[in-house]
């Protein structure tokens, strides 16, 4: 407890003082809110458009907890196959990685062509973004299977499919963590830019279309709330990734075990 | 089949005839033939980067002969193939999964089988008791300390209640203490399993303390000199004090020389 307090303190404290700066500065030259609202005046927005906002930030964190699933199953699914035969891996992955520099703002009107306005597609966003370095991390962790314990199920003459589900995805375990912690930033992102093309305008916007919509409307400080709150969306899902890999990742470590 | 019934099918006797061995090209191996009788203890020493690792990996099957041959024989002499169950190994490193608990890293080769759970967890019960390891069979590999983490590699390769036993530099990251409790250990284990053993060590004390006969390999690439009985008025203290211990270590070790100054 008193550790995490300690891990905690700094940047809430340089946070708030930032902050404290921010409103000064807004303060003495007298910036209109249309160009950088007060946090003051972003803390009000956030107040007063509580329904709105709290309607879309629903909307976003499902667009990213279900993109980032979706990304973490395909993901883990794919590198393993890919990790377990060469010819797939020589086939798939340089395509893979091509098709991960596809930038997502010029797919998502594919997405609005093939699967609507909506979370549909905002959620499918979230997933491509997501669902390479879980690919990836998965088949790197795959590769790094310790070749001495390698040999010990050659030697017991274990089958293809006990080989990879005892051996080899246990040990892209902590490969796997790593590569989710990374897509659990980026389906965020890819959630919130898929809202700007593809995001459903009605009550229930995302974080997105808030966001398109309150910088036409010169709401500044709603624009600003709403940035925040998908920065908020994305400490929380990245927390409850970090906090589930951590526990799979306990078995791996004597450290956390002992703790207990 | 019953896991209990294979002690009685006694150690597999190995015939190794003029094996050799290449990796791209150049022998690792170079001239190695031994005769193991069913149920003995051999060790083997000799120059490191001999080929001693190379030898006990072909005998287990991990790598093919570039030439020569390795047959298998059962107690009355008869030819016979191996199977998994058959040859238990044992690393240096131990080589456990550490994402798994101690009794299930030691039921891992029966799990890998098909053995049922209820079976596999007796089977590795009675291993862990038999090692002196109750109490930790929930414990993580990296909880333990290295000797009991050999001791566990030990009963996993013992619970398949294998024919042969191959340990490859089992002890050599322990401490002198550890060591010398784990070889007793292993000396009763070796006689009450029956298996026939083949323990390749860099300590000459170890070799002769614990074989039936040791097989010097000598200079590199090893090539194999005719094995040197042993015969010990006891394996214990007393042993290790005796004149009969000292002279055969020396024995040993003068065969070993005779390697390196052939090299030099
Ligand atoms: N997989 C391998 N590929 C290439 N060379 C190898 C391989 N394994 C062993 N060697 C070489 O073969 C020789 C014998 O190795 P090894 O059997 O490990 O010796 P020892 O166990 O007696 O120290 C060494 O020169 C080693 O470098
Ligand atoms: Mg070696």
């Amino acid at each position: 407890m008193k550790r995490s307090l300690l891990v905690a303190m700094p940047p809430l404290l340089v946070l708030l003082i930032a902050l404290l700066l921010w409103e000064g500065v807004v303060a003495a030259w007298k910036l209109p809110a249309y160009l950088l609202p007060s946090p003051s005046a972003v803390a009000r927005a956030c107040w007063e458009e509580r329904a709105r906002l709290g309607a879309g930030t629903l909307q976003t964190l499902m667009a990213s907890v279900g993109g980032f699933g979706l990304a973490a199953l395909i993901g883990v699914v794919a590198g393993s196959a890919l990790g377990s035969s060469r010819m797939l891996q020589r086939g798939f992955y340089p395509l893979a990685l091509l098709f991960q520099m596809v930038p997502l703002v010029a797919i998502a009107p594919l997405l609005v062509i093939w699967l609507g306005y909506g979370l549909r597609s905002t959620l499918a966003a979230a997933a491509i973004v997501a669902v390479f370095p879980v690919l990836a991390s998965t088949l790197d962790g795959m590769r790094g299977t310790d070749a001495g314990l390698r040999e010990i199920f050659g030697i017991y003459r274990a089958g293809r499919w006990a080989r990879w589900w005892k051996l080899e995805l246990p040990s892209a375990v902590p490969s796997i963590v790593t590569g989710c912690r990374v897509a659990a930033g980026l389906a965020v992102i890819g959630a919130v830019v898929g809202e700007f093309v593809s995001g459903y305008a009605g009550d229930q916007a995302p974080l997105g279309i808030v966001i398109t919509a309150s910088m036409r409307e010169a709401r500044t400080d709603l624009v600003f709330a709403a940035v925040a709150l998908s920065a908020c969306v994305g400490f929380l899902l990245f927390g409850i990734v970090s906090g589930l890999g951590w526990l799979l990742l306990r078995r791996w470590h004597a450290s956390a075990v002992q703790e207990n | 089949m019953s896991v209990d019934g294979r002690a009685l099918r006694g150690g597999l006797g190995v015939r190794v005839r003029d094996a050799r061995v290449q990796f791209q090209g150049t022998d690792a191996l170079a001239n190695a033939s031994v005769h193991i009788q069913s149920g003995e203890f051999l060790s083997i020493v000799g120059d490191s980067g001999g080929g001693k690792t190379t030898l006990l990996r072909a005998i287990g099957g991990l790598l093919a002969l570039t030439s020569g041959s390795i047959d298998f024989t059962d107690v009355a002499g008869a030819s016979v193939q191996v199977g998994p169950r058959d040859v238990g190994f044992c690393f240096q490193e131990g080589r456990l999964l550490p994402w798994r608990t101690v009794a299930a890293n030691v039921a891992l080769p029966l799990e890998l089988e098909g053995v049922g759970k209820g079976e596999r967890l007796d089977a590795a019960h009675a291993m862990l008791e038999r090692m002196r390891l109750v109490g930790v069979e929930r414990k993580m590999p990296s909880q333990l300390s290295g000797g009991m983490r050999m001791r566990v590699a030990m009963a996993r390769a013992l619970v398949t209640r294998p024919r042969l036993l191959l340990l490859d530099e089992p002890f050599g990251a322990l401490d002198e203490f550890t060591r010398v409790a784990l070889d007793e250990e292993l000396l009763s284990l070796a006689r009450e399993s029956g298996a026939t053993c083949v323990l390749v060590t860099h300590s000459i004390q170890e070799a002769v303390l614990l074989a039936d006969r040791v097989l010097v390999l000598r200079g590199r690439p090893g090539v194999s000199q005719t094995p040197i009985a042993v015969s010990l008025p006891s394996r214990d203290e007393d042993g290790r004090m005796s004149l009969e211990f000292a002279s055969l270590c020396a024995i040993v070790q003068r065969e070993l020389r005779a390697g390196s100054e052939r090299a030099a």
